[in-house]
């Protein structure tokens, strides 16, 4: 019952913070604002360190190390594949595994992009247009997809589809013929993101996840997206509020620092709760995940809820500290606000995952008077 | 990281919620009259304390069990979770016990411990002042010394349970020429003793859990100094801290148990057509209540890592406390809307639903963002203590 971190969890996130703050300075994400954005090196680097298993077998680190990493490339608004490639390997265990591509994106060897949203389709996963249909033995998957981050540069792409009428997914190499890719850029410019045309391409059913075990399985897997997820956030939004605080400390106006008015300091006093708070909702749900407690389920929507609200409160914070000059194309804070915004809305936004425990209150209050 | 409780504090837990089943008095059992009620919790707390579930985590030689943080965790959450009655020597045992624990000599630890477990000394403090609130080092009660006492002037106000405490923590001012915070000292007064005045403060809820207590030549033996002579400020520092590092964990438990009679009532309240809890509004503001409180349970546990790892609470006990003010307020706010149309009217005789307990519930939540140390102030500390900015004019 405490929220501590293992030394080893500490050790991992001060890894992190050198080797991000080395690899993704904030200006290779201004990079991709500039159209001039390049991911391979760091995905490949990424790769060398090991990130993309992190918490996939029994390492010590757990999902809470995936969040450790998760909150580091939301701090450097960094363009990376790490909680998409984190899902894809946990859904990738519920397909079979001798099926080579399969296996390697299981292991973490792949990364591998999530395809979810439509034109008419969202992160509740209703309602999908994409099709999984039958041809023979194997299937044919059709559709479009938006919004996917690092399309160009991923190697997979996990792709979210109708299948009979239920929810399912299929696994694609990101080579595969009718698999069509168009750079497609959004708010969060370094996310890198791409539309995807699928025409008629092919997926055996090793890597086709449907039916009765396909709804658990991606339900476990998209409560690490949406933890990682907020921890993303949350990094993002913290390093803009560290940005502002340092600010604050040294910008003077009326003879003395900004940050020695009260007005500056419970703005950012507010803040930096928002943060706490958030992060101790994101340590939790993680932790409860890794002990397999039967709060996991919950704990993931409260963080995704929670962390959503918390940090764009934090980061709107933190812009408002720097007055005009954050308001300019070339201050960095806007890169890291983008990434909140961006992150607040993957695995479902706030209101998503409110309305989701509203409906559960209810339930259970009418279960509880049956 | 554990979140799930260790072999000891399962059996503990079990321990105390079969001793909460077989023991905790029903509500009809408490008087409502508050001296009547106060006298019935003194007796509950001797009960709870020959049972040995009373401040578990203080030294074993002083009436504790010397029992770790999280197991008293564990009683506090499983004592909400039962509906059990607070503790009427809460002042004794969450604010001043620790700081006698931390700052006193073996002779008042052994004159002033056993009898804050047992429930036999209510305790209050005398903080606050009219000019003293959020600057509390304005404070202007004096402490003279003369022939071997403390004569003790002043006037202190926001005191609870001053009517019914024995002894009363007081913060006095005995240099008046040294700077603010470093002339002020900590002394144990009994209550008793001549020259005290109390006048019961009746607060917007109707209760009268409050006071104020007015000093008129109090003569009080040197010996009752707690720390050091003009040492006070850092014991009283500690104390709040301590108040606040521990206060969210216990208070998000009873927030939970609020917020499921709330879902219970919106079950039986009509809004716009249909009952309350099937509005999807409605629904919204109940899971936002929800979220609230997990989250205040989470900012706990992780503040007693933090609390457990240091040896005592940081600044960080700050932002636990806005924590729970935002909560509490979000969740006392949420009943309102709940209730509708209903939520400024009395009671009615066979209603299911109480308008006027959840009035009370609003209205006592507006405290939360106040004692302890105001919202502002914890602002401020947050600010200047944990962010480092620099400390400019109030």
């Amino acid at each position: 019952m405490r929220l501590t971190l293992s030394e080893d969890q500490l050790e991992l996130h001060s890894v992190a913070r050198e080797a991000m703050a080395d690899l993704a300075p904030l200006s290779l994400a201004r990079s991709f604002l500039e159209g001039e954005g390049d991911a391979a090196a760091l995905q490949a680097e990424l790769g060398d360190l090991g990130w993309y298993g992190v918490g996939l077998e029994d390492d010590g680190f757990g999902v809470l190390g995936l969040c450790l990493l998760a909150e580091r490339c939301g701090a450097q608004a960094a363009p990376n594949c790490l909680v998409d490639t984190a899902v894809a390997a946990r859904l990738a265990c519920s397909l079979d595994r001798d099926d080579e591509l399969v296996g390697r994106v299981a292991a973490g060897e792949v990364p591998t992009a999530l395809a979810v949203i439509e034109p008419e389709a969202d992160w509740s996963l209703e309602g999908a247009a994409a099709r999984l249909s039958a041809r023979g033995e194997a299937f044919t998957l059709s559709g479009t997809k938006l919004g996917v981050q690092l399309g160009a540069s991923v190697e997979a792409f996990l792709v979210s589809c109708d299948h009979d009428g239920e929810r399912a997914f299929a696994l694609l190499a990101a080579d595969q013929a009718g698999c069509i890719s168009r750079s497609a850029p959004s708010l969060d410019a370094a996310a890198a993101t791409v539309e995807l045309e699928l025409e008629s391409v092919a997926v055996p059913q090793s890597r086709a996840l449907s039916g009765r075990n396909a709804t658990e399985a991606i339900d476990r897997a998209f409560r690490v997206g949406a933890v990682a997820t907020a921890a993303e956030a949350v990094g993002a939004s913290s390093a803009a509020l560290d940005l502002a605080v340092a600010y604050a400390k040294e910008r003077e106006q009326f003879g003395a620092p900004i940050g020695s008015f009260q007005a500056l300091k419970h703005l950012l006093a507010d803040a930096h709760v928002d943060r706490e708070s958030a992060l101790a909702s994101v340590l939790f749900a993680a932790a409860a995940i890794d002990e397999q407690n039967p709060s996991a389920e919950e704990a993931a929507t409260v963080a995704k809820a929670y962390a959503s609200r918390a940090s764009r409160a934090a980061v709107e914070a933190a812009l408002q500290v720097f007055g005009g000059i954050a308001f300019t194309w070339e201050h960095d804070a806007h890169l890291l606000q983008r990434r909140v915004l961006a992150a607040e809305r993957r695995f479902g936004d706030a209101i998503q995952h409110e309305r989701h425990l509203g409906r559960m209150l209810a339930a259970r209050r009418q279960g509880a008077a049956a | 990281m554990r979140l799930a409780l260790d072999r000891d504090e399962l059996a503990l837990r079990e321990e105390v919620r079969a001793y909460l089943e077989a023991n905790v008095p029903r509500a009809e059992e408490i008087p409502d009259e508050f001296d009547a009620r106060v006298e019935f919790l003194r007796g509950w707390q001797r009960q709870l304390h020959e049972a040995g579930l009373v401040g578990l985590s203080w030294p074993q030689e002083f009436g504790g069990r010397g029992a770790s943080l999280t197991e008293q965790i564990v009683v506090n959450q499983e004592m909400a979770r039962a509906g059990a009655p607070i503790l009427v020597g809460n002042v004794g045992l969450d604010v001043v016990g620790p700081s006698i624990v931390g700052h006193g000599t073996e002779e008042q630890k052994r004159a002033y411990l056993d009898r804050i477990l047992s429930g036999e000394d209510i305790w209050c403090q005398g903080f606050s002042e009219v000019g003293a609130g959020s600057d509390l080092a304005a404070l202007r009660t004096k402490a003279v010394q003369r022939d071997g006492r403390f004569v003790v002037n002043g006037h202190k106000v926001w005191t609870s349970y001053a009517q019914h405490a024995q002894w009363c923590a007081v913060l006095a001012r005995t240099d008046a020429e040294a700077p603010a915070h470093r002339g002020i000292s900590y002394i144990l007064v009994d209550m008793a003793t001549p020259g005290i005045e109390i006048r019961p403060l009746v607060q917007v809820t109707g209760d009268a859990e409050f006071s104020e207590v007015y000093f008129d030549d109090v003569e009080v033996p040197a010996e009752n100094l707690l720390g050091e002579l003009n040492g006070g400020w850092a014991i009283a520092m500690h104390t709040l801290a301590h108040e606040r590092g521990w206060y969210g964990v216990g208070r998000q438990v009873v927030l939970r148990v609020l917020l499921d009679s709330l879902i219970e009532d919106a079950a039986g309240c009509e809004r716009e057509g249909s009952t309350a809890i099937e509005d999807p509004e409605i629904q919204l503001e109940l899971a936002r209540a929800h979220i609230g409180i997990e989250v205040l349970k989470h900012q706990g546990f992780r503040s007693v890592g933090q609390m457990i790892a240091a040896g005592h609470p940081g600044f960080e006990s700050s932002v636990d406390k806005l924590v729970l003010a935002n909560v509490e307020q979000r969740m006392a706010a949420a009943a309102l809307d709940v209730l509708g149309s209903r939520a400024a009217l009395g009671r009615r005789e066979g209603e299911r639903v109480d308008p006027s307990g959840w009035q009370h519930v609003y209205l006592y939540a507006r405290a939360a963002s106040v004692y302890g140390g105001s919202a502002q102030v914890q602002r401020n500390i947050v600010a200047e203590r944990i962010l480092g900015l620099p400390r400019g004019s109030r």
